[in-house]
Formats: C-alpha cells, sequence, structure tokens
C-alpha cells in the first residue's frame, strides 16, 4: 500500500509526464512541411499571419444574440514550443517538488500539488486558447494558485510577495480587461462599416457580421484591421487613437509579466520567496507570457500601435537589459541574482520584438525558449544548494565544485547558457536580437547606438556570472561545505536534461526551433512591416 | 372577473403575507416544539411562493390598480425567493428563541416587499413597497443580536431610512403634480410615463421631483452620499442578516431606480445624470478607498457594498438597449450583476457567521488568520467569495463585471454620454483593481497566517447548506451563465421599449442612439 | 388682495421639509429626531393635498396618497418607539450622542 503522500506525488508526477508526452505530440504536424493534410487542421487564406492551424477545437461557451464567447484552441508555429516548454518545466518542477516533506513548512502536500496542476492548466490554457476572451481567463486563473503557491509554501516573506505578485499583474491584466471589452465592440462596428472587407478566415462563417473573440479573426479580417489601425479610429475623447492605446493597454498586461523595466519590481521578491519548483515554473513559463502576448496579440492586431510605440518599447527593452544586469551584479543573494538576471534576458525578447525585422522576432523567441530551458536550470541549482546549506549568501560559499564536482560541472553549463556562451542556447537569441536590431537601421535610427548598448548587456552578464561562479565554485573548500552530499540522482534526472538542452540548442537551433517557428513569425513580421502603408485615415477613403 | 381570477397575478405575494401571518401567530406560542417548527414553515412558504410564481403565468393585472406586471416582474420574483430561501438558510439560527415568530415573519414581509416593487405601477405602491422591505429590517436589526450595536445600528438605520423614504416621497409629490396622476405606465390615458414624453425632463416639478426621489432610492442602495449608514449597520447587526442587507433592499431600490428611469423614458436631464455619473464614480473610489483602511472584516465587506453600487450604476446609467445581446444591455447587466452580488455577499457573511473566537462571533481579519488550518471548506468558501467579490475568474462576479463595464463599451458614438459613461467604466475597471487589494487581503488572512487560537467553527447545516450553494453558485455562473444572462436579459423588454416609445412620441432627431445596427 | 394658490403651499411644505430636516439633524434625543421624519412626512401630505386640490384632473388621487402616508407614518413611529426603547434598555437612555459602540 502506498503512503498517501506517496500517492499524491505519483499521481501528480503521472500526470505532468502524461501531458509532456502528449504535448510532444503537438510537434507532429510541424515535422517537415509536407504534411498539409492532418486532421484537424484549417487553412487560413489570405496572407495572414498563423497560415497553420493545428489541432484546432471550437465549441460555443457563453452566446446569446450577438455574441459569441467560443472554447477555441489551436496550435501554431507560436504557441506550439511554448506548450512543449511548459510542460516540460512542468514535469522537472514536479520532480523538484518531491522532497516535499524536507521543506521547513511541511503543510498541505494535497493543497501544493492540486495547485500546482492547476497552475499548469493555466499556463497551457493561456498558450493554446485562440479565443481573447479565453485567453484572458487563463491568463488571469493562472494568477490563483500561483498566488497561494508563494503565499502558503514561500518564505519568510511570503504573504507580501504573494499580494505584491497578485497585484501587479492584476493591474496590468485590468486595462487587458478594457482592451478586450473595447476590441470587441469596435470589431463589431468595423465589420458593420466594412461589411465588404469583412471576409472571415473561416470558410464556415463566409462574411463576419459580429463583433468577435477570435484572435486569428481579429488579426486576418480586413475590416477589422482597417477600421483597428486607422489614424482616425478614436477611443474614448477625440484625439486619442485606437491601435496605439489598445497596444498599451495591452503590452502593460504583458510588460508586467515579462516583465519589463518600470514594472518588474514583483519578480524579485516573488522569486526568493517562491520555493524552487515555482520559481523554475515561474521563470521558465510564466515570464514567457509576456512575449507571446506581444506576439499573439499587440502586433499582429495593432501593428500600427506597434509602430507608434516602436522607440518606446526598444529604448524599455535596453533598459531592462542594462538594468537588469547591473542589479544582477550587485546582488550578494543567489537567487535574487539568478532573478535580475531573467530580467536582463527578457529585455533582450522585448527589443527583438520592437525593432519589427525577421531577425528580431526570430531572436526574441529564441530568446524565449532558450530562457525557458537555462533559467529554470539556474533556479534548480540555487535550490539543490539551498537545501543544503539552508542560505543563499553567494559570498558565504566557495569552492563547491571541490566538494560536489558533478554539481559545479552542471552548474557551469547552466550559467554559461545563461551567460550566452557561443555554442549554448543563450547565444543564439541574444545575437539573433542584435542582428534583428541592426537590420533595423535604416528605419530606425537609433538602431546602432541600441544594437551597441544591448550588447554591452551581454558583457555585463559575462561579468555578473563569472564573478558569481568564482565566489560560489571555485576558489578553496570551506570546511562547512565539505560534507555537502553530492547531487542525488533525483536532482541529476532533472539537471541532464536541462544541461543536454542547453547544449542543443545552441548547436542545432535550426533543426529544433526555427524550422517550426519561422513560418508563423514570418507571417507576422509581414504584417508587422505593411502597416504603416497599409493604414491611413478612414475619413481620407483609404 | 371572479376575485380568484383578479387575485391570481399577486399569488405569491399573497401567499407571503398570509405565510407572515402564521409566523407570526405561531411566534406567540409557548412550546419549544412549535416555535422550533417555524423556520421550516418559514422555508415551506418560501417554496410555495416560489410554486405560485411559476403557476401565475399569467399575468393580468387588469383587476388590481396600481400593480402591473412584465418580464421583469417575473425574474425580480424569481431571483428574490430563490435569494430568500439561501437568505433563511443562513439564518436559520440568528433569532433567540422566541424571537422566531418575528424575525422570520418579518424576513418574509421584506421578501414580499421586493416582490411588490417590482410588480408597482403606481407611486403610491412604489412607496408602500419600498418601505415593506425597509421597515422590517429595522427591525429585524435590532432582533438580530441582543447587544449594545445592534440596537444603535437599528436606531441610525432606522432614522437615515426614514429620511430618505420622506425624501422620496417628498419626490413622488412633485412627480405627482406634474402629472397628476400617480399611474405609473398606462396604456391609454393618464401616466407619468405619458406626461413626461409630453413634457420631456426638463420641467422643474420633473427635475425636482426626480432628483429627490432618486436621493432617496440612493440611500437603499447605498450610493455616495447616502452610504453613510452601511458600515454601521453591517456590524451592527448579526453577519447573517449582514447578508440580507446588502441584497434585499439594494434589489428593491435598484428595481424602483430602474422602474422610475423606464417612467422617464431613460432621458434624465444632463444634470441628473452628470450627477449620477459623478455619485457613482464617487461611489467606487469613496467605498473601495475606505475598505482599504478597515481592519473589521464587516465593515470591509460594508465598504465593498458601497462600491459594488457603484459599479451597477453603470449599467443603469447606460440604460437598456432594445433587441441586442447582454453584453449591450446596462439594465440587463445590472439585473445579472445584483444576483452575483447578493450571493457572494451572502456568502462572505455566511462565512462569518460560522466562525466563533473565543465565543464572539468572528469579525476581524486577525479572527480569521489561518483559517485554512482550521476549517478548509470555510477557507475554501470565503477565498470563492472574496474572489468573486474582486471579479476574479472563474467565478462568476467576473462575469458580472464585465457585463457590466461592456455595457458602456457597447454605446455607439452618437450617444450624448458616449464619452462620460466608456469613461466612467474605466474608472470602475482601474476601481475593481484597487478593490482587489482588500479582497486578497481576507483570503490571504484565510490562508498565509498562521491561525490564533480559539477559531472555531460555529452554525449547523443549514447555514453550511446556504455557504455551500452561494460558494458553489459561483464557479456554476461562470461556466454556465447563459441561462441566467439571458432571462436578464429578456426582463428589460418592456423597460427597454420605453426608450422606443420616447423617440415615437417625443420625435426626438437623433434615432435612438443606444441601438446600434446589426 | 393675495389669493392662495398651489405656489404658497409648496413653499410652506417646502419649509416644514427644511424644518424636518433641521430638526433631525439639530436633535439629540431619539423622540425629537423622530419628530423631523414625521415633519418631513406632514411636508409630503401638505404637498400631495394641495397639488390634488390645484390639478385639472378629476379624482382624489394625491388626498388618498396622503392618507397613506399618515398611515404610514403611524407605523414608523411605533417601530421608531419600540427601537427607542431596546436602545434604553442596553444604554439606560435615549441621547443618540451616548451611542458609541460602533465606530463610525
Amino acid at each position: 500500500m502506498i503512503a498517501p503522500k506517496q500517492l499524491v506525488r505519483s499521481i501528480a508526477l503521472l500526470t505532468t509526464i502524461a501531458t509532456f508526452v502528449l504535448s510532444l505530440w503537438l510537434i507532429g504536424p510541424f515535422l517537415g512541411a509536407g504534411s498539409a493534410d492532418a486532421a484537424g487542421m484549417i487553412d487560413i487564406f489570405g496572407s495572414s499571419y498563423g497560415e497553420k492551424l493545428h489541432f484546432v477545437q471550437r465549441a460555443d461557451w457563453i452566446t446569446s444574440k450577438n455574441f459569441t464567447i467560443e472554447y477555441f484552441v489551436g496550435v501554431d508555429g507560436l504557441n506550439m514550443p511554448l506548450m512543449v516548454l511548459t510542460s516540460f518545466v512542468g514535469l522537472l518542477a514536479c520532480l523538484a517538488s518531491w522532497n516535499f516533506e524536507s521543506w521547513k513548512v511541511n503543510k498541505g502536500i494535497k493543497g501544493y500539488f492540486a495547485l500546482f496542476l492547476l497552475l499548469e492548466t493555466g499556463m497551457l490554457g493561456t498558450f493554446v486558447a485562440l479565443d481573447f476572451f479565453l485567453f484572458y481567463i487563463f491568463w488571469e486563473i493562472m494568477l490563483l494558485p500561483m498566488y497561494f503557491l508563494i503565499g502558503v509554501w514561500g518564505g519568510a516573506r511570503k504573504e507580501y510577495a504573494a499580494i505584491k505578485f497578485f497585484l501587479f499583474t492584476l493591474a496590468g491584466s485590468v486595462l487587458m480587461l478594457v482592451g478586450l471589452v473595447a476590441m470587441f465592440f469596435y470589431s463589431s462596428e468595423a465589420v458593420t462599416r466594412y461589411a465588404s472587407l469583412a471576409t472571415s478566415y473561416r470558410p464556415d462563417v463566409g462574411v463576419l457580421t459580429t463583433g468577435t473573440f477570435d484572435l486569428i479573426e481579429l488579426a486576418t479580417n480586413q475590416a477589422i484591421q482597417t477600421y483597428f489601425n486607422a489614424t482616425d479610429t478614436y477611443f474614448l475623447a477625440k484625439g486619442l487613437q485606437f491601435a496605439p492605446l489598445m497596444f498599451m493597454f495591452l503590452f502593460v498586461g504583458f510588460a508586467v509579466k515579462l516583465p519589463a523595466f518600470p514594472v518588474h519590481t514583483w519578480l524579485p521578491d516573488a522569486h526568493v520567496e517562491a520555493p524552487t519548483p515555482i520559481s523554475m515554473i515561474l521563470a521558465g513559463v510564466l515570464l514567457k507570457m509576456g512575449g507571446y502576448g506581444f506576439l499573439r496579440l499587440c502586433y499582429p492586431i495593432f501593428p500600427a500601435g506597434g509602430h507608434h510605440w516602436a522607440y518606446c518599447l526598444a529604448c524599455i527593452g535596453v533598459i531592462s537589459i542594462l538594468y537588469g544586469a547591473l542589479c544582477a551584479m550587485a546582488q550578494t543573494d543567489f537567487k535574487k541574482l539568478v532573478a535580475y538576471s531573467s530580467i536582463s534576458h527578457m529585455g533582450y525578447v522585448l527589443l527583438g520584438v520592437a525593432v519589427m525585422t525577421d531577425a528580431g522576432v526570430q531572436g526574441a523567441m529564441f530568446q524565449m525558449i532558450a530562457h525557458g530551458i537555462s533559467s529554470p536550470m539556474c533556479f534548480f541549482l540555487v535550490g539543490v544548494i539551498y537545501d543544503r546549506a539552508h542560505h543563499r549568501e553567494i559570498n558565504r560559499f566557495g569552492g563547491l565544485w571541490l566538494s560536489m564536482p558533478k554539481y559545479g560541472t552542471m552548474a557551469t553549463i547552466g550559467f554559461f547558457a545563461s551567460l550566452g556562451l557561443p555554442g549554448m542556447c543563450g547565444f543564439i537569441g541574444e545575437l539573433w536580437v542584435l542582428l534583428g536590431v541592426f537590420a533595423a537601421r535604416d528605419t530606425f535610427t537609433w538602431a546602432v547606438p541600441m544594437a551597441i548598448l544591448a550588447a554591452s548587456g551581454v558583457i555585463l552578464t559575462a561579468g555578473y556570472i563569472l564573478w558569481l561562479i568564482q565566489r560560489v565554485y571555485l576558489g578553496p573548500s570551506k570546511p562547512e561545505h565539505a560534507k555537502f552530499p553530492e547531487v542525488t540522482g533525483r536532482e541529476m534526472l532533472i539537471l541532464v536534461p536541462l544541461a543536454a538542452l542547453c547544449v542543443l540548442f545552441g548547436i542545432l537551433p535550426k533543426h529544433l526551433l526555427f524550422d517550426f517557428t519561422n513560418g508563423t513569425l514570418d507571417l507576422i513580421v509581414k504584417t508587422m512591416a505593411a502597416a504603416p502603408e497599409r493604414f491611413g485615415s478612414l475619413a481620407a477613403g483609404l | 372577473m371572479t376575485l380568484t381570477e383578479m387575485l391570481m397575478p399577486v399569488a405569491p405575494e399573497l401567499t407571503l403575507l398570509i405565510g407572515v401571518c402564521a409566523v407570526f401567530l405561531l411566534g406567540v406560542s409557548k412550546r419549544p416544539a412549535v416555535r422550533s417548527a417555524i423556520a421550516p414553515l418559514t422555508l415551506v412558504i418560501l417554496l410555495g411562493s416560489l410554486v405560485a410564481t411559476a403557476m401565475c403565468s399569467d399575468l393580468d393585472a387588469s383587476g388590481l390598480v396600481g400593480l402591473a406586471f412584465d418580464e421583469l416582474t417575473g425574474y425580480v420574483r424569481w431571483i428574490t425567493l430563490a435569494m430568500g430561501v439561501l437568505l433563511l438558510l443562513v439564518n436559520w439560527r440568528v433569532p433567540t428563541d422566541g424571537e422566531q415568530g418575528e424575525y422570520f415573519g418579518l424576513m418574509l414581509c421584506s421578501i414580499a416587499g421586493v416582490l411588490l416593487t417590482a410588480s408597482a405601477n403606481d407611486l403610491v405602491v412604489l412607496f408602500f413597497a419600498i418601505e415593506l422591505v425597509s421597515v422590517p429590517t429595522y427591525v429585524m436589526v435590532a432582533l438580530s443580536r441582543t447587544d449594545q450595536r445592534a440596537s444603535e445600528a437599528a436606531l441610525k438605520y432606522f432614522f437615515l431610512g426614514a429620511l430618505s423614504a420622506a425624501v422620496m416621497v417628498y419626490g413622488f409629490s412633485f412627480l405627482y403634480g406634474l402629472a397628476g396622476t400617480t399611474t405609473m405606465m398606462a396604456s391609454g390615458g393618464d401616466s407619468l410615463q405619458a406626461t413626461f414624453a409630453e413634457v420631456g425632463a426638463i420641467n422643474a416639478f420633473a427635475v425636482v421631483g426626480l432628483l429627490l426621489a432618486m436621493a432617496g432610492l440612493s440611500f437603499k442602495v447605498a450610493v455616495v452620499p447616502f452610504h453613510a449608514y452601511a458600515p454601521d449597520v453591517y456590524e451592527g447587526a448579526a453577519s447573517p442578516l449582514t447578508g440580507l442587507l446588502g441584497f434585499l433592499p439594494k434589489l428593491a431600490g435598484f428595481v424602483a431606480l430602474i422602474r422610475l428611469l423606464t417612467v422617464c423614458h431613460w432621458a434624465l436631464p444632463d444634470s441628473l445624470m452628470w450627477m449620477m455619473w459623478i455619485m457613482a464614480v464617487a461611489t467606487m473610489i469613496f467605498g473601495n478607498v475606505l475598505a482599504l483602511l478597515q481592519t473589521n472584516v464587516k465593515r470591509i465587506l460594508a465598504y465593498s457594498s458601497i462600491s459594488h453600487s457603484g459599479y451597477m450604476m453603470i449599467g443603469l446609467l447606460v440604460g437598456p438597449v432594445l433587441g441586442e445581446g447582454p453584453m449591450h444591455d446596462g439594465v440587463a447587466a445590472v439585473l445579472f450583476y445584483i444576483v452575483i452580488y447578493g450571493l457572494m455577499n451572502l456568502g462572505a457573511f455566511a462565512v462569518l457567521s460560522g466562525l466563533n473566537v473565543r465565543g464572539e462571533a468572528a469579525e476581524t481579519l486577525d479572527d480569521l488568520a489561518g483559517l485554512s488550518r482550521r476549517a478548509p471548506m470555510m477557507a475554501i468558501a470565503m477565498a470563492v467569495c472574496a474572489f468573486s467579490l474582486m471579479g476574479f475568474p472563474p467565478t462568476a462576479g467576473f462575469l458580472g463585471k464585465v457585463y457590466i463595464f461592456s455595457s458602456a463599451f457597447s454605446l455607439s458614438d452618437a450617444h450624448p454620454f458616449h464619452g462620460p459613461l466608456v469613461t466612467l467604466a474605466v474608472i470602475g475597471v482601474i476601481n475593481s483593481a484597487i478593490g482587489a487589494v482588500y479582497y486578497l487581503r481576507i483570503a490571504g488572512y484565510c490562508f498565509l497566517r498562521e491561525p490564533g487560537d480559539g477559531l472555531k467553527r460555529v452554525g449547523g447545516v443549514m447555514p453550511g447548506l446556504g455557504l455551500a450553494v452561494c460558494s458553489l453558485a459561483m464557479i456554476v455562473l461562470f461556466i454556465r451563465p447563459t441561462d441566467l444572462v439571458n432571462r436578464a436579459k429578456s426582463a428589460t423588454a418592456s423597460v427597454g421599449s420605453s426608450v422606443v416609445t420616447r423617440v415615437a412620441v417625443a420625435g426626438a432627431e437623433t434615432p435612438p442612439s443606444d441601438t446600434r445596427p446589426q | 388682495m393675495l389669493t392662495i394658490g398651489l405656489m404658497h403651499y409648496l413653499v410652506l411644505s417646502a419649509a416644514i421639509f427644511c424644518c424636518g430636516i433641521f430638526v433631525m439633524i439639530t436633535k439629540r434625543n431619539a423622540i425629537g429626531i423622530l419628530i423631523g421624519v414625521e415633519l418631513v412626512l406632514n411636508s409630503v401630505n401638505v404637498n400631495f393635498i394641495a397639488f390634488d386640490r390645484y390639478s385639472q384632473q378629476p379624482g382624489f388621487d394625491g388626498q388618498i396618497t396622503a392618507l397613506f402616508v399618515i398611515v404610514l407614518a403611524a407605523a414608523e413611529a411605533a417601530v421608531a418607539v419600540a427601537i427607542c426603547m431596546n436602545l434604553y434598555k442596553n444604554i439606560n437612555t435615549i441621547d443618540v450622542d451616548r451611542g458609541d459602540a460602533l465606530h463610525g
């Protein structure tokens, strides 16, 4: 008979394993371009993004006259890698939760794993939802388990950290809610005014006649696009252009999650207080939702808004890179350092998206995945040593490599990947983003200085990571650390796949990611780049 | 027409009133067995009234002076009686032995008052119906507890309530002076509605009358600056009763406001519109900000109740729209939201009433600390209600808020108050984020704090059942809101038709601005 | 010679209304406040009857309404006195300033 505690963990682990295996299934249709007639697939005609959606499922959820909220999910090149990443990190985080009873706060194992699985549901739902309303609901639902996971099972200042995390994200998503509602009614206005353009991408709909929450529809329907992005569509008051304003409403919500510079302050607190597996998920998956939101919502639906704010966003991206790196350098708390490095790394995502070039967007996407692999590894490495030392003061460590050689090796791989060493996953993303910024120099006056600044972020990163490795792993072994047990088999089970992926993604970026994503990303970039010519004033008659 | 036929449409109200007599009479019995049967009897009466509501589908009011029945009446009857059952369950053990007769009798009176408010077609009937809702609640506050706070709260509630009723009826007298009749709507002949169609709402009597009537009703729904009683009364009354105070008077107030606005064709004079706009903003901000400063959960919920009235004011100002979905209809959104609000508010108070700290009823945030360790199910129910009040998915409170706010967004540019109303909705959205802070604090105390000593579960099966229904309903209504939403929408059919009447009668130059092309 | 018209009654009722409000605000004795409420309700009655008397429409709507309001005022007074007695039982006074159990 298995003890109940064992049973709870086992169920959670089996569930996450099953989820991971099923998520691998999603890759299927993306292997090779020729498998065009896989089941459950929609062709979107027109030169729009999301050329191929796979595994589409639709059902009406809340319906009444003129108004439908759908359960609409589907997978394309943009969310497929993130889904796989989520289920992968979820599985590893579940393994990392295995020593639950050795945590100081030993309570409620059932509650913990139930919330853990709810969190994974929320994350997967957010990535897979293609109806804005559904997306928003998953986006919010995800907050609940996170709040409790940090607040109940966290460290000393857990309550403060949990509330801060919750309120920051909620404040961001409040504006998204305004956007959600406004977009629905403006789309209904659009299809009424420009009925001739309102051809839907869905053959079964034909011409769209009502407002919609369908994210693909919002991005591909010409009537909606024309109306949303026109310079004289206003919101709230005359003079407040719709597209830039809505873009900002959505952007703020995603920027909090990313997190970008002025709204990042919840992240270090949340990370420091969260238990290790939750930190892994937080860094590995939750932060990606910000970047995913840009690419799924902001840019395809409001390309004009993207152009409007391009400088502003690129600047925020550069500031995040430098600020995050400088803060990381100043930390003495191991986990806080990794947290600030996350801010720095996600700055590249913002920068890459903001310049709206092929390479920039591809780099941003790659950086998301790369960071999704390297940062959970870093947080787990911190967790491993915290389990043994029960503190995270960098300056009190030293010479760990001598007492724990396997751990030292793994740590080096993880941190070098995070550093962006050529041949490791972090390198490709940053390089592509920088290339993307250079590529934008014709349209973007300050592209070159920005690229130089961003590149100097790489140097700062190298600085704090090498210094970290020196302080923690190198040097003479300290007597209080000498008796630390070497990493266990379970810990290796978590570290080795992550380390392998860190290297593999550095060597085979094309085969592991770009082949899957670039089809979708190219179309998004095409939409974005075409914006200034395509959208003018409605009054001028287009 | 026989007497039976004549009275058939008011069968639900009559059932309740006969029940009131029976309950009052049984309440004076000296035999404990009889007295303990009163609560079940009240339940039977409420269920009987529900059955009567279901049966009297033929609502011919021709035999009854001062009453009219439409879809709104039916909707309000259903939700009031259904909520009444829950209110009864939660209040099951509130009255001390010997006072059950009075307490439950008065509760039935109050419920009957709400039903009458929804069918009133005459200012006098409306006034009396509102008073029938309120006066019993004053007494119930005094009965609900035996300590000084309850009697103080009752006195305060009574005086402010009586004043507001007097102000309201003073306003009604001007409306009567304007129209020469107290009939609100009539298909032919004199009525207030017809008068408004003729003179518009710019007449001095009309403005003064509407202003005073709305001020009086604002008290019932606890809108700033007529909110002052709410925190004290909520704190003074027993928790289960507070759940009732947050629902019945508010529902009656909103229904009366809807009726009144229907009478003036949803075309308030600009000055009144702006006044209501400012009141709505002040209500949301004031309620939320002051709730942040409280440590007593009942006071937090009182201020939250004020801010929720502010949200519902948005829907009221947007008004009804014919022929569109519920996302477009402010009144339908209010009617939907008030049910959700009643449930989640009652749930939160039911949790408080089910807890005892060192022999006293739980009231402060500290009393709730560590609830998840002592009574996990109660803590979960509290969290569900708190998140619903916050307007957070996956709870029905989220959908309620979405409907309210989106009704403002659905107005077309041509609407004279388009800009201000959308701004109002944006202010509402921001306010709901501010509100999140204190609801989160409630949930946080339940789950994140270490339990203090002396926290105990009390109460019996019935309050627990009521609580379970409330919190489950929050989830269920989120997953499947369609039925209730569509009912709320169809309840506004006759309310919305008055908008069209205005155009037809007054020959307004712009087409009905808030109906959008398909 | 001054003829008494509708306006005079309205001014009278407004004056009574204001007196009632004033009494409610200034009195500290619960019974005093109750008297203020009654004054306000009586101003309503004056209004209804005056409007009825001067309206062109047939019928006695206003006067009947005034009767109803009087009945209601009586009922309210009964409730008020009951609540006052309840308070008196608790704090031995009906001076509303002495009630301070609620931190409002």
